[in-house]
C-alpha cells in the first residue's frame, strides 16, 4: 500500500485542503482517517496530508456549515467520528472546484505546453 | 447564528485518538506488529498536542468573533427599530431600577442594623385604638414608665416640623418633640455640646434644641459657636444646646429635636388618657 515514500510526496498547497475534504465528501459521510486516506489514494499517492493538520480544516468547514459531524461507529466496529457534506458545502466544492480549475489552467499557460516524460 | 453549545476539547481529543487507533488498525494489515502499528499510526499524525492547541485557539478566536457578530446583529436590529429598541431599554432600566429601589429598602430594613449601640434591645411601643395603630397619649407614657418593668427606659417623640427664624432666611424644618431622656434610650453621644437628658423642666426657662449634622452645617455653617445661642423656633427664642453626629437623624430625616415640656406632655385632653399624636421608643432592661 504504501508504495511511495512519504518523503518523496508533495506537500498540499495552501488552502487547498479544503477543496480536496469537501471533494472526498461527495460520495457520502467519511471519517477523518478515511478522509485522508482518500485523498492520498484519489491523488495517487501523489499527495501527502498532513495528519495533524486535517482535524483544524476539518473543524473550521465545520464552523463555516460546509459540513455537519457526527460520532458513528466504523467498519472495524471503532467509535470515530464522521463528517457529512452540507448544501452549503456542495455549493462551496462546485465554486472552489471551478476556481481550482481555472487557476491550474492558467498556471499552465504561464509554465508553457507540458513535456512529454 | 449558532445556538447549539459548541464542541469542548475533549471531544477533539476523542477524536484524534479514534484516528490513530483506526490507521494502526489500516497498519497491522499492511502486516505490522501491533506495537509498531501504534508507534507508526502516531508518528503519522505529528504532534497531537499541537493539534489540540490548534484546536482550542480557534475556538477562542471563533467565540470572539460570534461574540461581535452578535453584537453587530444586535445593533442592527436596534437601528432597524428604534421602538423596540427603545422599549427594550426602558423595561431593562425599570427593571433594574426597581431591583435597586427594593434592595435599597430591604438593605436598609433588613440588612443593616440601626446605628444605635445595643440596637436590637430597641423596640417601639404603640397603642391600638379603634383598631388602627394608634400613637400613645402623654398620661399613658407618664405611667408605662412609671409601672412597666421590661422597660430599661422608655423615651416618647412625635415629629412636628417648625419654623426656623432668626438672623437666617425662614425655614421649615424636620423636627421632633421628644422626652429629654430620648438620646439616652438611643445612647448615643451629641458630637458637640450635650443633649437634653440634664434638662430641668421648668416652667418659665427657655426651650431647648438640639440640631442635627445636617442643619448645623447647611444652616449655621457649622459653627461652634452656635452651641448656647438663642435662635427662633416657631417664633419663640430656644436655646440650642447640642449638635448629634450625623448619622444620627432618627426618626425620618430629623433636624432638629425640641424637649417636649411637661405641660404639653399632660396638656389638653391628654389627661384623660385619649391619643394624642406620640409615638415611644423604649429600651428594654437587660436580662
Amino acid at each position: 500500500m504504501s508504495t511511495r515514500e512519504e518523503k518523496d510526496r508533495l506537500a498540499l498547497l495552501q488552502g487547498t485542503l479544503d477543496l480536496l475534504i469537501l471533494r472526498t465528501l461527495l460520495f457520502g459521510r467519511k471519517h477523518g482517517q478515511g478522509i485522508a486516506r482518500a485523498i492520498q489514494e484519489s491523488s495517487r499517492e501523489e499527495l501527502l496530508v498532513d495528519h495533524g493538520a486535517l482535524y483544524p480544516a476539518l473543524q473550521r468547514l465545520e464552523d463555516q456549515g460546509a459540513i455537519t459531524a457526527q460520532w458513528g461507529v466504523s467498519e472495524n466496529n471503532r467509535k470515530a467520528r464522521f463528517y457529512q457534506l452540507t448544501q452549503k458545502g456542495r455549493k462551496l466544492l462546485v465554486r472552489e472546484t471551478s476556481r481550482w480549475r481555472r487557476m491550474a489552467t492558467a498556471i499552465g499557460y504561464v509554465l508553457g505546453a507540458e513535456e512529454s516524460d | 447564528m449558532r445556538l447549539w453549545r459548541r464542541r469542548g476539547s475533549a471531544d477533539f481529543a476523542a477524536e484524534i485518538e479514534s484516528h490513530i487507533a483506526i490507521e494502526a488498525e489500516r497498519l497491522r494489515e499492511e502486516g505490522l506488529s501491533a506495537a509498531e502499528a501504534a508507534l507508526a499510526a502516531r508518528r503519522k499524525f505529528g504532534n497531537v498536542v499541537e493539534a489540540q492547541e490548534r484546536f482550542y485557539e480557534r475556538q477562542r478566536i471563533l467565540w470572539l468573533a460570534d461574540l461581535e457578530k452578535d453584537l453587530r446583529y444586535a445593533l442592527g436590529v436596534f437601528r432597524q427599530s428604534p421602538m423596540f429598541a427603545i422599549t427594550v431599554v426602558v423595561t431593562l432600566a425599570l427593571g433594574i431600577g426597581a431591583t435597586a429601589a427594593i434592595f435599597a429598602v430591604a438593605d436598609a430594613a433588613l440588612i443593616k442594623p440601626l446605628p444605635f449601640p445595643e440596637a436590637q434591645r430597641l423596640v417601639n411601643l404603640y397603642e391600638r385604638w379603634q383598631g388602627d395603630l394608634g400613637l400613645l397619649a402623654p398620661a399613658d407614657y407618664l405611667d408605662y414608665r412609671r409601672q412597666a418593668k421590661s422597660f430599661g427606659d422608655l423615651a416618647a417623640y412625635r415629629e412636628d416640623p417648625f419654623n426656623l427664624g432668626g438672623q437666617n432666611r425662614p425655614e421649615r424644618a424636620r423636627g421632633v418633640v421628644v422626652t429629654p431622656n430620648f438620646f439616652s434610650v438611643f445612647g448615643v453621644r451629641p458630637k458637640l455640646g450635650r443633649t437634653l437628658d440634664s434638662l430641668q423642666d421648668k416652667p418659665g426657662d427657655a426651650r431647648q434644641a438640639v440640631l442635627s449634622y445636617s442643619l448645623w452645617q447647611r444652616r449655621y455653617a457649622g459653627s461652634a459657636g452656635i452651641i448656647g445661642e438663642t435662635v427662633l423656633v416657631d417664633g419663640e427664642p430656644v436655646i440650642v444646646c447640642g449638635v448629634m453626629p450625623p448619622d444620627f437623624t432618627y426618626p425620618g430625616n430629623a433636624e432638629l429635636w425640641m424637649a417636649a415640656r411637661f405641660r404639653n406632655i399632660l396638656c389638653g385632653p391628654s389627661q384623660t388618657h385619649r391619643h394624642r399624636g406620640k409615638a415611644t421608643t423604649s429600651k428594654l432592661s437587660g436580662g
